[in-house]
């Protein structure tokens, strides 16, 4: 885990700028994520999971990783190398998170049940324009264009085994497939999201496409609201998270494994609303929040 | 943040435009708030903690932004409970007096609704702010105008 993983490496140093993203591109294609497991049987790598644990950063030294230099504004990068096309999705899987800091209500407030936000949920959705098939249908092949292919999988982190789907219709919810928007297939994770303005921005989040874990103090208050987006269409995840909890990547990490395996960004969970879909949170990522003390130095 | 930042660094370095932090904080964050003391040192912390480590990233390389949002009174049981101890303190005589004397404050005429704060928290955090990071979104309905 060190941070010269994340710079532009040594080698590259007084590259010209194509050249340097030339040579990342090519990268990106060969060399996948070191998280996600190697190609095996699906029955032998099910029972290899559990064991694997996969140490994000284990072989770091060794493994090229997908990156972008950062000297390369990701338009000029997507422009200049086409990538746009085949390649580089600009809309790949991120992450995003919204942090609430703490609130100030007393015990007795936090004691209060039947938060307004809730039921200010369906109003944020209800508010979104009733977007025509075309527009949907723009932005989803927009999500396909780029995001085409085997390959891409494995840039996007999916654990992907079959080609891009069109999203399903299912007339009683609209698209259950992915929602296109400005945060498709990105996963945002709301701490105070059981109420008030934590509820209002995990619907929005999710109205645009992201798959929003819900986090709140209180476990009831969380799924309430995930089971509300996932009601609307969204993608939400609830989890119980005390951000002063100790260790504080507890609950974080019960999202870890592979079970379910998306197959295309963004694929609802059929499980049931706010259930965990697990393929979507990459392996690794929550062994990485539960080993992280919360005390202690801020360690970059 | 720190229990999340390794994993944001990863998952960053996955697309283009990077990851995005988005923090909290509130009005009395940038100016202080009678009889909230504790609430706007922790609000005006997050506003300059989330400014640093905004450098921070920018300097080691990470791919990811951090801003804060300001939003002004909003609906909600923060606000409730404000109008409460107004009531309590004696300033206000019931809570629709309250609600009303808070609101004068703000030259738009009423309070900021959730949906208002999650539609500025959608900017941040989607790839439209690419290029911002390190600032504040002040939601104050004209306030500081």
């Amino acid at each position: 885990m060190g941070v010269a993983r994340h710079q532009r490496p040594k080698e590259l140093e007084g590259t010209p700028i194509d050249e340097i993203a030339n040579r990342y591109i090519g990268r990106f294609h060969e060399k996948k994520p070191d998280w996600r497991p190697s190609r095996t049987p699906r029955s032998k790598a099910s029972s290899e999971r559990s064991t694997a644990s996969s140490v994000p950063g284990g072989s770091a030294s060794t493994t090229i990783r997908p990156s972008f230099p950062r000297a390369i504004h990701p338009v000029d990068h997507v422009r200049r190398t086409g990538a746009g096309q085949r390649r580089a999705h600009p809309r790949g899987r991120g992450s995003l998170l919204v942090l609430q800091g703490f609130s100030t209500s007393s015990s007795r407030t936090r004691a209060a049940t039947g938060s307004p936000a809730v039921s200010a949920l369906g109003t944020a959705y209800r508010a979104r324009p009733a977007s025509s098939t075309a527009i949907r249908t723009t932005a989803w092949n927009r999500c396909i264009s780029s995001d085409a292919g085997p390959r891409q999988a494995r840039h996007d982190g999916l654990r992907r085994r079959r080609a891009v789907q069109p999203p399903r219709r299912s007339s009683a919810r609209g698209w259950t497939g992915v929602m296109p928007g400005k945060l498709a297939a990105r996963v945002a994770l709301v701490t105070g999201g059981g109420r008030g303005i934590g509820a209002a921005v995990s619907a929005r989040l999710a109205s645009e496409g992201a798959i929003v874990v819900v986090t709140d103090i209180s476990k009831e208050r969380a799924q309430n609201v995930a089971e509300r987006i996932a009601g609307e269409g969204g993608k939400a995840y609830a989890l119980e998270l005390d951000v002063t909890d100790q260790p504080p990547g507890r609950a974080l990490s019960s999202m870890s494994g592979a079970q379910q395996t998306p197959r295309y960004p963004g694929e609802q969970c059929r499980s049931g609303a706010g259930e965990v879909c697990r393929g979507d949170i990459p392996r690794g990522v929550a062994a990485d929040l539960a080993r992280q003390p919360l005390k202690g130095r801020f360690s970059r | 943040m720190k229990t999340a930042l390794p994993l944001m660094r990863e998952t960053a370095t996955l697309t283009p435009f990077g990851g995005s932090i988005v923090n909290m904080s509130s009005v009395s964050g940038m100016v202080g708030t009678a009889s909230l003391a504790a609430y706007t040192a922790s609000k005006g912390g997050l506003r300059f903690f989330s400014r640093s480590i905004a450098l921070d990233f920018a300097r080691r390389g990470y791919r990811l932004r951090a801003n804060s949002v300001h939003p002004g009174l909003t609906e909600g049981e923060s606000a409730n409970a404000l109008f409460a101890s107004r009531v309590r303190s004696g300033q206000s005589r019931d809570l629709a007096e309250a609600r009303e004397a808070m609101i004068a404050s703000y030259p738009i005429g009423r309070m900021g609704r959730q949906e208002d704060v999650a539609n500025g928290v959608l900017f941040l955090a989607s790839d439209e702010s690419a290029f911002v990071t390190g600032t504040e979104l002040r939601d104050r309905c004209g306030r500081s105008a």
